[in-house]
């Protein structure tokens, strides 16, 4: 990649006339932000603890490497988030997260109508996040993406691809998809 | 007949077609069988995927903090992490220099995958002396930021610990004054003209060699994600070795030189004046013979996320045995590109400001008569350049 010299100054320039407004702009996008954010990671995640530790640090890069167009927030919000809950759900497939907690799903509550169902729910959301885990990240992002509710033009721009390609990607996502979850759904 | 392809079955199931597209799709699918079939398949596979998915959300589970609390967290949050600035991290012995370790390594986890090794001990040639150095972006799945990378990063990092024997030549030796340095390293030293408060370490040189255990390699590249690339037997025992000389790092001005893991540093204005001058000679390598570069230095380009056919224009204007390629995540947002310095051509990577700097940051590097430099610190191209041109 090669940049001329304009482009640097006067990205610097832009920058140092927002720095004053910068701080406000930061605090309306957290306050405006903030909820969906960890919304997004507790789907993912299935925590609320870890999901707010993760939507911190997708804040806190908010604060440190802003976009350049605060007007691509959302989409930039996006990309991170999933891509933070994703390298969360890696980790965890390095720390071998499913061998140690696999059949040892336990409710807390006693009050389930149905224990055995709330059991089995559980495990399955296991081996969806473990798939998700173990998918390319570009691919995985797409299919959480999507099935959050944006729109073709949004994941587009969340994921800088171009907006005919999404079909494409994300059928040969979805086909990735059901192949892991053949492969890691446990033996009957 | 035209058939439809899978992408525009697919966006017509989430009604992401114009209603032209959408009209000639319908209409197609009532003629075509083979078409209604695949489409078939599709939706169907499409709402299993999405029933997986919809079953991650559980109802039971608590709201999220309010976001006045979330917000004073943060300021928590963003402290502890200022401890492990960017700045602080190209200073500390661990990332410098941070490129070069992780090229090696992947060069060498590369290198091994093609050609078997003529078994004869001491039949090695001195293959390369790096006369240039060339930046490239790595656009690597997987690398999508900087937590990925340090997961990266530190697999490498204990794989080199434990497969890689390093002898050090001693020490690193501080010294004040650049007689001193002088008389402690062999080549002809140079330093630019910059005011401030100067500090000199002297990082004695060593060798860095390694045994392949293709198993081990192996091992490596499955966890890097690397599947495709398949390592002859043959190559198990190679032997490769790397040299390296004394280097010179040197600082002006207020720096944080000698922090260790975990020591805090404290904010402070200096940092704007704080430049690093390093020049290491060029390390020299030897490894088996019958290797064909040309092949090597492309897989290594494919290693970084380039197609095959990008790597092979890309290989054909750049000499594998003197040029050392160094890769730069796309993430890190660093701009860069080729200049003039001390007659030769070099690379500027420009950082752009951040929270601790409302300057960019440079790193300058150039490689000049068997010798690396690089040049960093708080400002523009025009700052760097300047200061490389009072170089003697």
């Amino acid at each position: 990649m090669v940049i001329t010299s304009n482009d640097t100054a006067r990205r610097v320039s832009v920058l140092i006339d927002q720095e004053s407004g910068q701080e406000d702009v930061f605090e309306a996008a957290f306050a405006e932000n903030w909820d969906w954010v960890c919304g997004v990671l507790l789907h993912l995640v299935g925590d609320p603890d870890e999901a707010e530790d993760l939507a911190l640090e997708v804040f806190y890069r908010l604060h440190e490497r802003p976009p350049g167009d605060w007007q691509t927030l959302r989409s930039w919000l996006h990309r991170v988030a999933t891509n933070v809950g994703l390298n969360a759900l890696r980790a965890r497939k390095r720390r071998k997260y499913y061998e140690e907690t696999a059949g040892k799903i336990h409710l807390r509550q006693s009050t389930f109508l149905d224990p055995a169902a709330e059991v089995e729910r559980r495990e399955e959301q296991q081996l969806v996040r473990e798939v998700l885990a173990h998918m390319k990240p570009r691919a995985a992002q797409l299919l959480i993406l999507r099935h959050t509710g944006l729109s073709y033009a949004e994941i587009a721009a969340a994921l800088n691809i171009a907006p005919g390609s999404v079909g494409t990607m994300l059928a040969r996502a979805e086909k990735k998809f059901e192949r892991l979850y053949r492969k890691l759904a446990p033996q009957p | 007949m035209k058939h439809i392809s899978e992408g525009i079955l697919r966006a017509y199931f989430d009604e992401a077609l114009s209603e032209a597209e959408q009209k000639r799709v319908i209409a197609h699918l009532a003629t075509c069988s083979r078409c209604a079939e695949k489409a078939a398949s599709i939706e169907a596979r499409n709402a299993r995927v999405r029933a997986s998915m919809a079953g991650l959300s559980s109802p039971y589970l608590r709201a999220p903090m309010e976001a006045q609390v979330a917000r004073e967290r943060l300021r928590d949050y963003v402290y502890e992490k200022k401890e492990n600035t960017m700045l602080k991290k190209a200073f500390s012995r661990r990332y410098r220099p941070a490129w070069v370790a992780v090229a090696f390594v992947l060069f060498f986890a590369v290198a091994f995958s093609f050609q078997p090794v003529r078994a004869l001990a001491g039949d090695f040639l001195a293959l390369f002396r790096v006369q240039k150095i060339e930046f490239v972006e790595a656009d690597i799945e997987g690398f999508d930021d900087e937590e990925s990378f340090r997961e990266v990063a530190d697999t490498l990092g204990s794989f080199v610990e434990k497969e890689v024997v390093v002898k050090s030549g001693g020490e690193t030796q501080y010294v004040d004054d650049m007689a001193t340095v002088r008389s402690l390293v062999d080549y002809p030293l140079r330093f630019p003209k910059i005011e401030g408060e100067t500090h000199y370490a002297v990082e004695p040189g060593g060798s860095a060699s390694m045994q392949v255990d293709i198993q081990k390699m192996r091992l490596l590249l499955a966890e890097l994600g690397y599947t495709a690339f398949s390592l002859p037997e043959s190559l198990d025992g190679a032997d490769v070795d790397i040299t390296f000389g004394t280097s010179v790092v040197v600082s002006y001005g207020g720096c944080p030189l000698h922090i260790e893991e975990g020591e805090s540093v404290e904010e402070s204005d200096d940092k704007r004046s704080c430049t690093v001058f390093m020049q290491i000679p060029s390390p020299n390598i030897t490894a088996p013979a019958e290797l064909d570069i040309d092949q090597l230095g492309q897989a290594y380009l494919q290693l970084l996320g380039m197609t095959p056919d990008e790597a092979a224009t890309f290989s054909q204007r750049v000499d594998w045995t003197t040029t050392m390629v160094v890769p730069i995540p796309n993430f890190m947002h660093m701009d860069y590109r080729e200049v003039q310095v001390n007659g030769v051509d070099g690379t500027i990577i420009i950082y752009p400001p951040s929270y601790h700097s409302d300057q960019d940051e440079y790193m300058l590097t150039w490689a000049k008569d068997d010798i690396i430099y690089s040049l960093s610190g708080v400002g523009d191209t025009a700052t760097a350049l300047e200061i490389a041109a009072s170089i003697e």
